[in-house]
């Protein structure tokens, strides 16, 4: 966390143009928020000045409301991690690639517009890479209507509690949280 | 001179004679899409020995008889197989091993995963488990023997993978 903090006071003095935002989750991860437009620009910084020279992760997320890129870089060195994050409009997501400064960032960028159909605006070869070619949507967005064949293969399988068992209710979990429950076995 | 006496008996015989051979050399393609490969690989090994029922591994399918579906397989794949199984020669077999080869098992509601290899695929035994013990896989290829045993010389096996789409 304290790398993270450091990591924006460097940045902010650095790049006083860009608005960078710390932000953090409940879980104790906290993380850089960059407009996505400068993202190449913060990155090629810290790969070029502050030393950050491993691309740990690359990775999509979408919240419902918008698409959301991580990017996980550790320097070797230093040993310190530096997270960031962008936001996307979920219609119209384009982003400036970071290939040219991590080889790694080519897959990673490929497999992001594979599953989250992303547009990384610069990328040299940007095709799916998990997917078949002609598969149609981006299987990880919210709104993915999954298929009901490909090539001429059903998709369809009846679940084997409805013909054995038609009163089984399948995946019936219990909403009530933790606490609850220890209250209730305790009283 | 020999003759063939009253009851015309030369079928059973000559299934007898081409099923034997067949079925005590079973070659198998070396094809493994999950971890369900990981426990077929360990039957192949000494202690559940394939080899004592004929049983290799060979890795091309001009030369296999029975085609081992371990683990699941995706739309992606889908294609190969069917074109793996295209170029096995006649007569040949299948044995969809796990569940993901079964119905799509853990990954059925996947986006990704066939809903069970018979959706590509004739399949002659199938084999539950997740993933089954080499035991299991052994029992399977008996029961696969048998299963070639009852073949008739004179009917041939319709396993052309378009007549299932």
């Amino acid at each position: 966390m304290s790398d993270v903090k450091r990591m924006h006071e460097t940045l902010s003095r650095a790049l006083p143009d860009i608005p960078l935002e710390v932000e953090s989750a409940q879980a104790g991860m906290s993380w850089i928020h960059v407009p996505a437009e400068h993202i190449a620009a913060v990155i090629g910084h810290l790969r070029h000045t502050e030393g950050f020279d491993y691309l740990a992760c690359l990775t999509g997320i979408d919240t419902g409301e918008e698409l959301q890129i991580a990017y996980t870089l550790r320097s070797l060195p230093d040993k310190t991690e530096c997270a960031l994050k962008i936001s996307l409009p979920r219609d119209e997501a384009v982003v400036p690639t970071i290939s040219h400064l991590y080889g790694v960032a080519d897959w990673f960028e490929r497999e992001v517009f594979d599953l989250y159909g992303v547009h990384f605006d610069g990328h040299p070869d940007l095709r799916r890479i998990m997917m078949p070619d002609d598969w149609e949507g981006h299987p990880l967005r919210k709104d993915y209507v999954f298929p009901s064949e490909y090539h001429g293969i059903s998709a369809e399988r009846p679940d084997p509690h409805d013909l054995l068992d038609p009163e089984y209710e399948a995946c019936a979990v219990d909403p009530a949280p933790k606490s609850d429950s220890k209250e209730g076995s305790t009283s | 001179m020999y003759h063939w006496g009253e009851g015309f008996a030369m079928p059973t015989k000559l299934d007898w004679l081409l099923n034997t051979p067949r079925k005590n050399s079973i070659w198998y393609l070396l094809f493994a899409t999950a971890c369900c490969g990981i426990e077929l690989m360990q039957t192949g090994g000494p202690r559940t020995d394939l080899d004592r029922f004929g049983a290799v591994f060979r890795a091309t399918p001009r030369q296999a008889d029975l085609l081992l579906v371990a683990g699941s397989v995706t739309y992606k794949m889908a294609d190969r197989v069917r074109r793996l199984y295209d170029q096995m020669p006649e007569p040949k077999y299948v044995l969809a091993m796990g569940s993901c080869a079964n119905s799509g098992g853990l990954f059925a509601r996947s986006y990704s995963v066939v809903k069970g290899v018979d959706k590509i695929i004739p399949v002659d035994v199938y084999l539950p488990g997740c993933a089954p013990r080499p035991e299991a896989l052994n029992h399977a290829l008996l029961t696969i023997q048998k299963r070639m045993m009852k073949d008739k010389w004179s009917v041939r096996r319709t396993t052309s993978s378009e007549k299932l789409l």
